[in-house]
């Protein structure tokens, strides 16, 4: 990456002469929102209002991705309804809603390509309890379907920022028609916040990036050996 | 002379039973006669009867046996000979004292048919030919050996001539294929010496260097964009030069070419040319080999090749820009990866342009844009360049203007996907790029002129519902229907008026141009490739649809329809060109075209137009107005055509191309080299002899150790009344004798 530096430079150096890009897409709908869905349709703790939020900043200030600086709050069961394809599930306790009815909501909403993101803040007694509802939920999704460990060399860490595992904490997920359309970060207690935030506002990044480009990252580093396996290049 | 001969033989043979048993009956007879002689009184009387009884024995022995008499008279034979006059394609290059091979032939035939003024003379189909007519040079090869071989077993017209003469050059490819046959030949005529060969050679006039392609290999199969090699095979005969030119091409341009030093002594050359497949379906080869300027060939005829070769298509390359990740990339994405055909490389631009300096841009993955890699090394592997949502003019790209138009008009394509960025770049107007969107390139003030950000749902056109895109049997039957439930789409890119020859295929319902509705799909062909334009960045909308799923997947068969006309993919075509060979050599080609679905059986009106390789202006068009056209066309020579059959329906032409080549059997004239030493080996094995063509006259033809039989007499002398008399008289006498005498 360090030695790539002189060219983005010299790229970054060439956009800002032909001005500044106004980063949004033509429709409201067409910007990327931070959906976050309430599992019991409580509203959300301020804390994760305040962490999306700035992972929204991030993305505003770093990424080329128009993001809309509000955030939108759905209960579950209008995630149909929400018309985005990504939607963020925080939990800090285990939700009084039935596992099945949860997944029954999100069937049509996976199999259409959406992706969800469950982020377990529950303090250390119930935390097992959630993340037990969690899987019941993935497993209630389809027969077979089950959260397993994402592997560090999965594109999710990298998509956008060199994540290393331990930074960020063990994700979880159920791959669907070749992709992670469920990830599941199990342990992010709210009041661990304030000391692992930086890297947890890099995950979201990331999750966001990765549900808007998939393994495109897997297929770009490998470009040249892509090109050369496939005989487009003349040796 | 007429001679005769006269020879007895017996009717009934003593060797066999009924001879024997004949034999046998005439030996008791005479026995018996013997011992009555002997018992009569008198020794007069005795020797009168034993003369008579001997008699009657002499003349049952002819009446038994039946004598015959044999009387043959003949004359000398009069050979048949048999002049076999080439009139293959070698005989019309050109030798020394006459223009041609053939010339010398027709001489030489008139000189065989004053000293033979008996001989048939045939061509190389047995066929009679007059001595004095110009010899014809139509035939691709010479199948001398057939020929002989047949003669020489089964004879012509059931007979074996007794001798034949052979002019010609003496050039038979078989006899390369075949040298079993040769010795099996060689050895019957040195049996039967009969017929005796003859040669009148021809071939030692046809001297001087010449450069040949005498074969080019390539695999029968080659793959779309995917790098594959032709060996081209140059054989060489007396040659004199430092080196050689060799050019390969495809599809009518001569593409490549190497310059080849020769070595003394070396005959066969190998080049081997590698080249990428830039269509699929028939391809059309070409070698071509030319000596240094001052050495002066005998035989242009073998100095091209041409093959034909099948591009299949492999996997489509598809090259996908994406000005920033948004949910209109990643589903567009997602229907690309879908279709297990394309094999996708992208490249999304991931960071904000103030941001590169960031702190946080540390730890990225980001990798930088490897716009030279792309649009320079790479650009014609690719068979699809996306372009979505993309600012024109960044990365450099400005500067590859010209390649990328280029590459469109040689048979590339691009999408350009509406948004935001898409109509950005201030260049646009001014560059070549322009020429990628179908439309006018908007005047653009204010924020506000470049987009309608309300929400609509698209409408499709009439042009549209004919559109191969949209008339594939894979789209929804009821597409109003499908677009009236799937979700409306929001914000629209706001474009000029479309160009003259784009098709638009859906369009705004409200907003539009100064000419019309707002564009919002639109395709064109540029120059023999094709573009389109989506003017909207929410199409995924139509994918992403969890509140009532889309059972018929409009938007994965939309895109997949847009990826498969846009590479010309013929299975999207709403017909087929099918082209059916000449039935015989000279006889038209018939162009039809079958339509993918009956249904469409509509007369419309359909353009053909055949271009010869080399030709730069093109041919006029034959149109015909009609519902599966059947055009007849007659090449005018052989070579390489391309035929061009279009559609022209009611706001879309349809178009397909295919290449033909048009060959004779290219035969002998690849390598004229004679095969003099083959024949002189069959001519020595039957006796007979190889001459010049200028001392015929003073051909010997030995004549024949043979005569012909003219006549036969047959007679059986003792097979007479008078026989039988003398048998009655000498038995008559005997009797008198034994009743006047005997006991």
């Amino acid at each position: 990456m360090r030695r790539a530096r002189p060219t983005l430079v010299v790229v970054a150096l060439a956009l800002l002469l032909v001005g500044p890009t106004p980063a949004r897409a033509i429709g409201p709908s067409s910007e990327v929102a931070f959906v976050l869905a309430s599992a019991d349709g409580q509203p959300l703790a301020a804390v994760w209002l305040r962490l999306f939020r700035e992972v929204a900043t991030s993305l505003s200030e770093v990424t080329s991705i128009p993001v809309r600086p509000d955030l939108r709050e759905v209960p579950m069961q209008a995630l149909a309804a929400a018309g985005v394809p990504l939607v963020v599930v925080p939990i800090d306790r285990v939700p009084a809603a039935d596992a099945s009815a949860i997944a029954q909501v999100l069937r049509p909403f996976l199999s259409t390509g959406g992706t969800v993101w469950f982020v377990n803040g529950a303090v250390w007694n119930t935390r097992d309890a959630v993340n037990e509802w969690v899987r019941r939920v993935v497993e209630a999704v389809r027969p077979r379907l089950a959260l397993t460990a994402v592997p560090a060399e999965a594109v999710v860490y990298r998509s956008f920022f060199n994540l290393k595992g331990a930074e960020v904490g063990q994700l979880e997920g159920a791959r669907i028609d070749g992709r992670w359309a469920i990830l599941h970060a199990p342990g992010w207690t709210a009041s661990e916040q304030r000391s692992v935030g930086g890297a947890r506002r890099r995950l979201a990044v990331n999750v966001v990036e990765y549900a808007l480009c998939g393994d495109y990252k897997d297929e770009q580093t490998h470009l040249d050996y892509l090109l050369k396996r496939r005989k487009w290049k003349l040796d | 002379m007429e001679t005769s001969t006269t020879l007895w033989n017996l009717g009934l043979d003593p060797a066999t039973p009924l001879g024997l048993l004949g034999v046998l009956l005439l030996a008791a007879l005479a026995g018996l006669g013997a011992w009555n002689v002997a018992r009569l009184a008198g020794r007069r009387t005795r020797w009168a009867a034993g003369l008579l009884h001997a008699g009657v024995v002499l003349l049952l022995a002819s009446a038994v046996l039946d004598p015959v008499r044999t009387t043959r008279a003949e004359i000398p034979r009069e050979p048949e000979t048999l002049v076999l006059v080439d009139d293959s394609a070698s005989m019309g290059l050109p030798c020394r004292s006459t223009s041609t091979r053939a010339e010398a032939a027709e001489e030489a035939a008139s000189a065989l048919a004053r000293k033979l003024p008996s001989a048939r003379f045939v061509d190389l189909d047995g066929a009679p030919i007059s001595p004095s007519a110009p010899v014809p040079t139509r035939r691709p090869r010479s199948p001398l050996l057939d020929r002989l071989e047949a003669w020489v077993t089964n004879g012509i017209d059931g007979r074996i001539p007794d001798r034949v003469v052979l002019v010609s050059d003496l050039q038979d490819q078989g006899s390369r294929l075949a040298p079993e046959r040769l010795e099996r030949l060689a050895h019957l005529l040195a049996a039967r010496r009969r017929p005796v060969v003859y040669a009148i050679d021809l071939s030692d006039r046809a001297s001087g260097p010449d450069a040949a392609v005498s074969d080019l290999r390539f695999d029968a199969v080659a793959f779309y964009r995917n790098v594959t090699s032709a060996v081209v095979e140059v054989t060489l005969r007396e040659v004199d030069a430092p080196s050689m030119h060799v050019e390969f091409g495809t599809d009518g341009a001569w593409s490549q070419s190497q310059e080849v030093p020769l070595v003394a002594g070396q005959t066969r050359y190998e080049v081997r040319f590698r080249y990428r497949p830039d269509q699929s379906g028939p391809m059309v080869l070409g070698a071509r080999v030319s000596l240094p300027a001052g050495v002066r060939e005998t035989n242009a005829a073998n100095n091209v090749r041409l093959a034909e070769q099948r591009v299949l298509r492999d996997r489509l390359r598809v090259l996908h820009l994406a000005g920033h990740p948004s949910w209109d990339v990643r589903f567009l994405r997602d229907a690309l990866k879908a279709d297990g055909t394309i094999d996708l490389i992208s490249f999304y631009v991931m960071v904000k342009p103030s941001a590169f300096f960031a702190e946080d841009l540390e730890d990225t993955v980001l990798i930088p844009f490897p716009t030279h890699t792309l649009f320079d090394e790479e650009l014609p592997g690719f068979d699809l360049l996306v372009f979505q949502n993309f600012r024109f003019g960044s990365f450099d790209t400005d500067q590859y203007a010209e390649r990328i138009v280029d590459y469109v008009k040689a048979g590339g394509a691009t999408l350009v996907v509406g948004g935001e960025l898409t109509f950005l770049a201030e260049m646009l107007p001014r560059s070549p790029l322009k020429e990628l969107f179908p439309v006018r390139i908007p005047d653009l003030k204010t924020w506000h002129d470049y987009f309608d950000l309300g929400e609509f749902r698209p409408r499709v056109t009439s042009a549209g519902l004919r559109h191969p895109i949209f008339a594939d049997g894979e789209m929804p039957a009821d597409l109003e229907g499908t677009l009236a439930r799937l979700p409306a789409l929001e914000g629209a890119n706001l474009q000029g008026c479309p160009a003259p020859s784009a098709t638009v295929l859906l369009e705004h319902p409200r907003a539009r141009t100064e000419c019309g509705p707002l564009p919002l799909l639109t395709t064109a062909d540029l120059g023999d490739g094709r573009v389109a334009l989506v003017g909207t960045d929410s199409l995924w909308r139509w994918a992403f649809v969890p509140a009532e799923p889309d059972p018929e997947h409009l938007h994965r068969t939309l895109v997949g329809n847009l990826v498969r006309w846009l590479t010309r993919d013929p299975t999207l075509s709403p017909f087929e060109l099918q082209i059916e060979p000449p039935a015989a050599t000279g006889a038209p080609i018939h162009v039809r075209a079958r339509l993918a679905r009956p249904s469409d059986g509509e007369p419309a009106t359909w353009a053909l137009r055949i271009t010869e390789w080399g030709q730069t202006e093109r041919a006029a068009p034959e149109v015909v107005r009609s519902a599966e056209p059947d055009f007849s066309w007659q090449p005018p020579r052989d070579g390489l055509y391309w035929l061009e059959l279009e559609k022209r329906d009611e706001g879309t032409h349809v178009r397909q191309t295919r290449p033909i080549l048009v060959q004779s059997d290219p035969g002998e004239l690849l390598e004229p080299s004679p095969l003099r030493d083959v024949l002189l080996h069959l001519v020595q094995a039957s006796g007979g002899s190889i001459t010049l063509p200028e001392r015929v006259e003073a051909l010997e033809l030995p004549a024949l150790d043979d005569r012909a039989v003219t006549r036969v007499e047959t007679s059986h002398p003792f097979s007479s009344a008078w026989v039988l008399a003398a048998l009655l008289a000498l038995l008559a006498g005997q009797w008198y004798l034994r009743s006047a005498h005997g006991h």
